[in-house]
């Protein structure tokens, strides 16, 4: 990479949700699942949206296609605002944007054959005018992710959940995306499952110049396919950049506990008791003040509860910690 | 190996479909010690948590234990009266399942479930005493607050918790045996690195065997001592960690370990080309010779026995039949 070229940015993009009040008792209550996140995605690269469960992860990655509508802030894709961009022009770019999901059992329709599956979205965005056009695209594109053409008849029960998500990816690169959102893509899969599809990806990516934003909880396999990470936790972002830097030498102290908390392969290196955090991951509903990382912190400090860090530039990635690690 | 406190002995569990027999679990040898953390590994449909169910008499229709004979504490359950078995099954073996939401009772409060689970194998004990000793269980598992979380319902837990007030359930019979079924598969790293931890510790005050079933051997190089591989229903290779982790044998094994990314290279990632297969139609010989890059003709046609490979490492592949050979000459 070269040359870097912002195909994605956002812009202090926020997502809050309101709860109902109970009953008119109770005060209107705020869960701010997103909060301020700027973040740059360039061309060619993967990043990765890594966190534990409730971080916002998810939330973040679908705001960026417009799934979910945010509550402030911009998205640029390709320098242009598609924030207020109307439902018609949306349908644009999301022949440029495409998502793959995770669960494969439920993100196809089990009434539809391949051939309709993978054909929707040339259908819709009328990309061939005949059928016949289509369905040899079907099959090249059934090729590509290693099914073979001759199941183009079959429905996806039929199907083992590897080959799904082989369906699904085959979807997502129907109309030639520049951007594809995968939302914890091989979480469902068998470990000899996983391995072939991520392959699949990394291939796919150098062959059509693909640029991922992934999303996953799982460390090593983001490890194994990120350029650069972007590490979450209760809906900020706590430190961003190159993935190998972050890995060897990580600078927030949430992001250290996440990599030590992993079990390592090697039974000759036993996981320290000091390493492990404690605590739970606090509510989003009322997240702690100041840096919301705190109250699980155990460096935590005064000005830690009363002012929030900012995300400052370390070499190679940014951290948000007012005592980050190593400095 | 210390006192045996679990033997499975051809243990046979089929399944019979309209489709025809599945053979969940196909003449499965196993031993736990008394004290010992023995973990299961495999992808999904290899019949690891199957072999588990057959222990805890829990395979339901239309699956039935055809075959075989468990062993504990030199007991056959397999012989038991219903009734009998049900004395032990969550006194002496206990049972924690992967999805703590799902088996937990959500309209009855934790404490009085954990409760329910001490008192029927305690029929002395008091009301007083035994939530005396649920609140006791509860503050050993290291849920906070532990008198007022006794009154408290699943859905206003965490999973973490959730998952510990699981592990509180299947300790407060102080269990000889315990079975975690993927304990920590739905739960973050961090709570899984807690609990794991909990877990470890727990054993080693109370004394108590873990057999450990998951598809991370990761857990397994960091919880167990000793590890069963399965696939298709069979067990690949078994021994103890340290040794396999460090020799691996069977090319399933070897496949597995290296399609896990680690965090450290980025080099392209090991395929096991093809998929599991059905279990409806196995393939004649090996059962893995399929996705196998060493199988020869052999492979096809008969199936591999178990040989030993250094004491206590056996591996099902024919590559390590001669070398067994040699050794048993020399």
């Amino acid at each position: 990479m070269s040359e870097k070229e912002v195909l994605l940015l956002t812009r202090n993009l926020t997502k809050e949700y309101e709860l109902k009040n109970n009953f008119g008792i109770r005060k209107k209550q705020v869960v701010h699942a997103v909060s301020d996140v700027s973040l740059e995605i360039y061309k060619g690269e993967t990043l990765s949206l890594v966190g534990e469960s409730g971080c916002g992860k998810s939330t973040l990655g679908r705001m960026m296609m417009r799934l979910i509508e945010p509550t402030r802030g911009q998205i640029l894709f390709e320098g242009k605002d598609i924030t207020i961009y109307s439902e018609k022009q949306m349908r644009q770019i999301y022949k440029k944007i495409q998502l793959i999901f995770q669960d494969p059992y439920a993100s196809l329709d089990p009434r539809m054959k391949v051939k309709d599956l993978i054909g929707e979205p040339l259908v819709t965005h009328k990309v061939y005018p005949t059928k016949e056009e289509t369905e040899r695209k079907v099959k090249e594109l059934m090729h590509m992710v290693g099914i073979r053409p001759e199941f183009i008849d079959r429905y996806p029960h039929q199907f083992s959940g590897g080959q799904r998500q082989r369906i699904g990816i085959a979807r997502a690169l129907a109309l030639k995306p520049k951007l594809i959102v995968c939302d914890e893509p091989v979480s469902a899969l068998d470990v000899s499952i996983q391995s072939q599809i991520l392959n699949l990806l990394k291939d796919l990516q150098k062959e059509f110049d693909l640029t991922y934003l992934f999303i996953s909880h799982d460390l090593g396999v983001v490890h194994y396919i990120s350029d650069r990470i972007c590490v979450m936790f209760l809906g900020k972002v706590c430190e961003i950049g190159d993935t190998r830097e972050i890995y060897q030498n990580p600078k927030h102290p949430y992001t250290r506990f996440l990599l030590d908390a992993v079990p390592n392969m090697d039974p000759e290196k036993k996981q320290k008791r000091e390493n492990i955090l404690a605590g739970e991951i606090p509510s989003a509903v009322n997240p702690p003040s100041g840096c919301r990382f705190c109250t699980r912190c155990p460096y935590a400090k005064e000005i830690c509860r009363k002012e929030e860090p900012k995300l400052i530039e370390y070499e190679g990635r940014k951290a948000a910690c007012h005592f980050p690690l190593g400095e | 190996m210390e006192e045996r406190l679990l033997q499975i002995q051809d243990l046979h569990t089929t399944f019979f479909t309209r489709e025809g027999n599945v053979h969940a679990v196909d003449g499965v040898d196993m031993e736990i010690g008394a004290g010992e953390n023995v973990g299961i590994v495999g992808e999904s449909g290899c019949g690891k948590s199957m072999t588990a169910m057959s222990v805890m008499g829990l395979v339901k229709k239309p699956g039935k234990v055809d075959g075989g004979k468990i062993l504990f504490d030199g007991m056959s359950l397999t012989d038991m009266r219903p009734k009998e078995r049900r004395k032990i099954l969550g006194n002496q073996i206990s049972m924690i399942f992967q999805e703590p939401m799902t088996s937990l009772n959500p309209v009855t409060t934790v404490g009085k479930q954990v409760k329910e689970a001490l008192c029927l194998h305690n029929k002395g004990l008091s009301q007083k005493e035994a939530r005396e000793r649920v609140v006791r269980v509860f503050e050993m598992v290291g849920i906070p607050d532990a008198a007022k979380r006794y009154g408290e319902y699943p859905h206003q837990l965490s999973g973490g918790l959730r998952q510990r007030v699981m592990i509180a359930m299947a300790m407060v019979c102080n269990p000889k045996l315990m079975i975690a079924d993927e304990p920590t598969t739905a739960l973050d790293v961090t709570i899984e690195a807690q609990i794991l931890h909990l877990m470890k510790q727990l054993q080693e005050e109370k004394g108590t065997a873990v057999m450990m079933i998951t598809h991370n051997l990761g857990v397994v190089a960091q919880f167990c001592t000793r590890l069963y591989v399965m696939y298709a229903g069979k067990v690949m290779e078994s021994g103890t960690v340290k040794e396999i982790f460090k020799n691996v044998c069977h090319p399933y094994t070897d496949g597995l370990m290296k399609s896990v990314p680690d965090m450290e290279s980025k080099e392209r990632l090991y395929n096991i080309r093809g998929m599991v297969p059905s279990m409806l139609h196995l393939p004649k010989g090996c059962r893995f010779c399929p996705r196998c890059q060493y199988s020869g003709p052999k492979c096809f046609e008969e199936e591999p026995k178990l040989y030993e490979v250094s004491p206590g490492h056996f591996v099902r592949c024919f590559l390590f039949e001669q070398q067994t050979a040699q050794e048993g000459e020399a």
